[in-house]
C-alpha cells in the first residue's frame, strides 16, 4: 500500500470509515467459489423469473395507483371547473332579485352559453336580472332550472368527457322579506 | 432473500404510500367536509330567512303580533317552534353528500333601536332591530373525522307604520298657508251668495274637508285633524247659507238638529238700562209702551243676496265699519270649509292660529203687547264706520244714529211714531251700543265645535271643548302632542318645524333607480303590489296610472314630481298608500273628477289638479308646503281616512321588513355535536 494513501487512510478518509478498505479486502480475497460452494448450481432462470413476477405482483398495485393519480387528476380537474362553474352562478343569484323579477308561478329551465359575458335571466333585457359568466370549455354545458313555486334555484353543470364531474347544485332563494305577501 | 427483502421493502413502500394517501384523504375530507357544511349553512341561513319572511308577511301570525307589540325590554325575541318545519324544506336534505349532518338553529330579534332616536316622533311599536341567526353545524362519517362549525348571519329588520308619522293623524296640514286677514284676501276667494251657492264670478270653488267617515262623529279624537301653520292668524271667512254642498249656517246649530236657516237669537245680555230692564215708553202720542230687545242673526260671508236688486253682505249699510274702504276686508267666504257641509259636520281640533270671521247683524225690537213676542224691528243696529276714531268717539256719535220717524209693525198692522225717542235714550252710553251693534265676530277656529255639540240653542254655546279635555281654543302646534288612544305617547314637537326628512328617514326599505324599474317592480297590470314596503324612487317624475288598484299597502317617496293619471283605489280597507313627493317636488293631479284613495304628501311643495274642471275627491288625506287656491277652480273633496290615523294603528297597521342581504357573516370552528 502506498504509505501517502495509508496516511490518509489512518486519518479521517470516508471510505475508511465506511471500511472500504474491508470490502476491498474481501473482493480481494473472496472468490465466486468462496461464496457458493463448489457444486451449487447458482439461480436459475425459474428462480429468477419467480423472482420478477413476485416483485410484479406486489409493484402492480403501485404502478395502478400512479394511473389511478392520473385519471383522477383528471376527474377532479373537471370537478374543480364544474364545481366553481355552478358556485359562480348560485353566488350571483343569491344577489338578484330572481323570484320577483321572473315573475312566473311555472319551472324554468334555462341553458346557459359556454361563453363568458353578460347573460340576462329575464325574458326581456333586465338589469336586475343579468349575471356575468366565466368561460368554460366546449365540452361542458350548465343551465338553470328554477322552481318559483318552490322558491328553488338549481344549477346543473355536465361534462361530456367526465360524467363523473357532472354536478348539481340546489339552493333556495331568500326572496321574502317581510312586509306583506306579495299578491 | 431477494423475494423478501423486495416484500419488505415493497412492504415499506405500500405503508408510506398508504399513510400518505390516508392523511391526504383525511385532508381532501376535511375540505370537502368544510365546504359541503360552508354549502349547508349557506343553504338553511336562505331557508330560515325566507320562511322568517313569510311568517311575518302574514299580519295574522303570531310571530308578527308578537314583534309589532315588542317593545325594548321585550328583546331579544327568540324564534321557536320552527326547526322541523325548516328542516323538511333543506333542498340538501336526503343527499347522500350530507348524511350525518346535525345542526342546531338559534334565531332571535336583537338589538333594539328606535327606528328615530333622536325624533320628537316615538311610537314605541316602530323600531328597527337585527335578526340574528347563530347554526352550530357538524358533518363527517367514519372513518374520517367529524368537523364543527358555527356560522353567525345577521340582517337588519324594521317594524313600521303603514301611516307616516305625525301628518297622518290629519285630513289637511298646511305648513305655510298663505296670508289671510283683513287685508289680504289669501283663503277668502269663493265669491257666493247669501245661500252659499258660487255665483258665476267666483274663480274657486271649496275645498271641502270631511274630517271623519263616521257620520255624525263628535268624537274630535277619531277625527283627522287640521293644521294651518306660520306665525300669523289665518282668518276664514265663514260661508254663508244653508246650501247643501257650501253653505255654513249649519256651523252655528247642533249637530243633530242642523238648519238651513239663518241662525237667529234674542242677546241676552242687554245693557243695564231703564230701556231693557221694564216697558219703555216708545211714543207720547198715543201713547205706546213696549218691551225693548235686541235680536241678531248670524251670517257668513257673501257677495250677493237674493233681493232684486241684490245686495251685498253689508246689507243696509249696517256693517260699513268693516267694508267702508278700499283696502278693507274682502266679503268673498274661505275656500276652506273645514268642517265639512250640512250633509256631513265633521268637527275636529284645528290647529294652528285660526280664527273664523262671520257677521252679527243686531236688530232693536219691540214688543208691543207684552206676549213676549217680538212685533217688529225699530232699527238695525249698525256699525259706523265714520264714528271710529284713533283717540276715541266723535263728538257726533248719536247724530247719525237715529230711529226711523214711523215704527210699522205689519203683525198687529199698527204706525208709531217715534218722535220722543232716540238711541241715546235708549243705549244712554255709546259703550252700549256699541257692544249690542252689528259687527264681524272674529273668535277661535275650535269653537265651532261647541255650536255643534250644544244642546241649549243658547248664542253663544256653552263651553264643551275644554270640558271634554281636547284643550285650549287655540293650540298653535308649536307644542303639540299626540298620544295613541292605549295611551302610548307618539309625538310631542313642534308642526311648524316638520321636514319631509323626518317622515322618510330610517323608513325605507327598497330603492328603485326610475319609473321603469319601478313598474317593472311593483305594477302587475293595474295592480299596485308594495308589499308593504317603503319606497325610495331615486329619479322622478313618477307617473302612475290611471284605475290603478292597491293590493298591498306601502309609501312611495319619489325624489321630484309625482303624477296621478287617474283613480286610485284601495283594494281593501288594509291596504294604504301614501304617496311623498320630496326634494321640492310636487303631487299634480290629473284626470277629471276621479277619487283617490291615498294620503298625498307635498311639504316642500304643492298638490294641484291640472285640469281646471277636475274636482278632486282625495280620501286619505293631503299635506302641503304651500296650498293655493287657484290652482282648485273647481274645488275638491278631502275626506279623512281612518285607516292612517296613528292614535288608532292595530299591528296590522304595521310592517316587519327584514333586508335582503346579510349585515354581519362570521364563521369559526367547533367542536363537532351531534344534536
Amino acid at each position: 500500500m502506498n504509505p501517502r494513501f495509508s496516511k490518509a487512510l489512518s486519518a479521517n478518509n470516508p471510505n475508511e470509515f465506511l471500511r472500504f478498505s474491508a470490502i476491498r479486502a474481501c473482493r480481494k480475497t473472496t472468490k465466486r467459489s468462496a461464496y457458493f460452494p463448489t457444486g451449487s448450481k447458482g439461480l436459475g432462470f425459474v428462480e429468477v423469473l419467480m423472482a420478477i413476477v413476485c416483485f410484479l405482483i406486489a409493484a402492480l398495485p403501485i404502478i395502478s395507483i400512479f394511473s389511478f393519480n392520473i385519471e383522477n387528476a383528471k376527474v377532479i380537474h373537471a370537478r374543480a371547473l364544474s364545481y366553481s362553474a355552478a358556485q359562480e352562478i348560485l353566488n350571483q343569484l343569491q344577489l338578484i332579485p330572481l323570484m320577483s323579477g321572473i315573475k312566473s308561478d311555472a319551472m324554468l329551465v334555462m341553458d346557459l352559453p359556454n361563453t363568458a359575458g353578460l347573460t340576462c335571466l329575464g325574458s326581456k333585457p333586465d338589469p336586475r336580472l343579468t349575471i356575468a359568466l366565466s368561460a368554460l370549455p366546449p365540452s361542458f354545458s350548465r343551465k338553470i332550472i328554477i322552481d318559483c313555486a318552490k322558491c328553488t334555484t338549481k344549477v346543473v353543470v355536465k361534462s361530456e368527457d367526465q360524467p363523473r364531474a357532472d354536478i348539481e347544485m340546489e339552493r333556495t332563494m331568500s326572496e321574502n322579506m317581510g312586509g306583506r305577501a306579495a299578491k | 432473500m431477494v423475494i423478501l427483502g423486495s416484500i419488505m421493502i415493497l412492504g415499506i413502500l405500500g405503508f408510506s404510500l398508504y399513510k400518505s394517501i390516508s392523511e391526504k384523504a383525511q385532508f381532501v375530507n376535511a375540505h370537502t367536509t368544510s365546504t359541503l357544511m360552508d354549502m349547508a349553512a349557506l343553504e338553511m341561513a336562505s331557508v330560515i330567512y325566507e320562511s322568517i319572511g313569510a311568517e311575518i308577511a302574514n299580519t295574522e301570525s303570531d310571530l308578527f303580533k308578537k314583534l309589532v307589540k315588542a317593545t325594548s325590554t321585550d328583546f331579544p325575541v327568540k324564534v321557536t317552534g320552527l326547526d322541523r318545519k325548516w328542516s323538511d324544506l333543506y333542498t340538501f336534505s336526503g343527499k347522500k353528500e350530507f348524511a350525518g349532518l346535525f345542526s342546531s338553529a338559534d334565531v332571535r330579534f336583537d338589538e333594539y333601536t328606535p327606528i328615530l332616536a333622536t325624533s320628537s316622533w316615538q311610537d314605541p311599536w316602530e323600531k328597527r332591530c337585527n335578526l340574528n341567526l347563530t347554526l352550530e353545524i357538524s358533518l363527517g362519517r367514519r372513518p374520517m373525522r367529524r368537523l364543527g362549525k358555527i356560522y353567525r348571519f345577521s340582517r337588519p329588520c324594521k317594524i313600521q307604520s303603514m301611516s307616516l308619522p305625525i301628518i297622518s293623524k290629519f285630513t289637511l296640514f298646511i305648513k305655510n298657508p298663505e296670508e289671510t286677514n283683513e287685508t289680504n284676501e289669501g283663503y277668502n276667494c269663493y265669491e257666493n251668495f247669501s245661500d252659499g251657492k258660487a255665483t258665476q264670478c267666483s274663480k274657486v270653488l271649496p275645498m271641502i274637508v270631511f274630517n271623519t267617515t263616521e257620520y255624525r262623529q263628535l268624537d274630535l279624537k277619531k277625527a283627522g285633524y287640521i293644521f294651518l301653520g306660520g306665525n300669523k292668524e289665518i282668518q276664514l271667512h265663514v260661508t254663508s247659507g244653508g246650501d247643501e254642498q257650501n253653505g255654513e249656517f249649519f256651523q252655528f246649530f247642533n249637530v243633530n238638529k242642523a238648519e238651513n236657516q239663518v241662525p237667529v237669537f234674542t242677546i241676552t245680555n242687554t245693557p243695564n238700562t231703564a230701556a231693557f230692564t221694564k216697558p219703555y215708553r216708545l211714543s207720547d202720542s198715543p201713547p205706546q209702551n213696549a218691551n225693548l230687545a235686541i235680536q241678531a242673526a248670524l251670517y257668513g260671508f257673501y257677495s250677493l243676496d237674493s233681493s232684486d236688486p241684490p245686495n251685498d253682505m253689508n246689507y243696509k249699510n249696517t256693517l260699513e265699519k268693516y267694508f267702508s274702504s278700499s283696502k278693507s276686508r274682502s266679503m268673498k267666504s274661505s275656500f276652506l270649509h273645514l268642517y265639512g257641509n250640512i250633509t256631513n259636520p265633521t268637527p275636529t281640533l284645528v290647529v294652528g292660529k285660526v280664527a273664523r270671521v262671520f257677521a252679527q247683524y243686531s236688530a232693536l225690537t219691540a214688543d208691543l203687547d207684552n206676549d213676549g213676542k217680538h212685533d217688529g224691528i225699530l232699527v238695525m243696529l249698525k256699525a259706523p264706520a265714520q264714528y271710529i276714531t284713533d283717540n276715541g268717539k266723535s263728538s257726533g256719535f248719536w247724530d247719525l244714529l237715529r230711529l226711523p220717524t214711523i215704527f210699522k209693525s205689519k203683525k198687529k198692522n199698527l204706525e208709531i211714531e217715534l218722535f220722543s225717542t232716540s238711541l241715546e235714550k235708549i243705549f244712554e252710553k255709546e259703550d252700549n251700543y256699541e257692544q249690542m251693534a252689528s259687527k264681524l265676530v272674529l273668535q277661535d277656529y275650535n269653537k265651532v265645535y261647541d255650536s255643534l255639540i250644544d244642546q241649549s240653542k243658547k248664542v253663544p254655546p256653552q263651553e264643551h271643548f275644554k270640558a271634554k279635555s281636547y284643550g285650549e281654543y287655540m293650540q298653535t302646534g308649536e307644542k303639540f302632542i299626540i298620544n295613541h288612544d292605549d295611551g302610548r305617547s307618539l309625538y310631542n314637537g313642534n308642526l311648524n318645524k316638520l321636514m319631509t326628512n323626518e317622515l322618510l328617514l330610517n323608513r325605507v326599505s327598497l330603492t328603485v333607480e326610475d319609473q321603469e324599474e319601478f313598474d317593472t317592480t311593483f305594477l302587475k297590470n293595474a295592480n299596485l303590489d308594495l308589499q308593504g314596503q317603503t319606497i325610495y324612487v331615486k329619479k322622478g317624475p313618477l307617473q302612475l296610472p290611471s284605475k290603478v288598484v292597491v293590493v298591498n299597502p306601502g309609501i312611495i317617496a319619489v325624489n321630484g314630481d309625482i303624477k296621478i293619471t287617474g283613480e286610485i283605489k284601495r283594494a281593501t280597507d288594509h291596504d294604504l298608500l301614501s304617496l311623498v313627493a320630496a326634494g321640492g317636488g310636487n303631487i299634480l293631479i290629473e284626470g277629471t273628477n276621479e277619487e283617490i284613495q291615498a294620503y298625498l304628501v307635498a311639504l316642500d311643495g304643492t298638490i294641484k289638479p291640472t285640469k281646471s274642471n277636475n274636482k278632486v275627491t282625495i280620501k286619505g288625506g293631503m299635506t302641503v308646503g304651500k296650498l293655493m287656491p287657484a290652482d282648485w277652480p273647481s274645488g275638491a273633496q278631502l275626506i279623512y281616512y281612518p285607516g292612517f290615523d296613528p292614535t288608532r294603528n292595530t299591528e296590522n297597521n304595521y310592517s316587519v321588513i327584514i333586508g335582503d342581504y346579510y349585515e354581519q357573516w362570521a364563521v369559526e370552528a367547533c367542536e363537532p355535536k351531534i344534536f
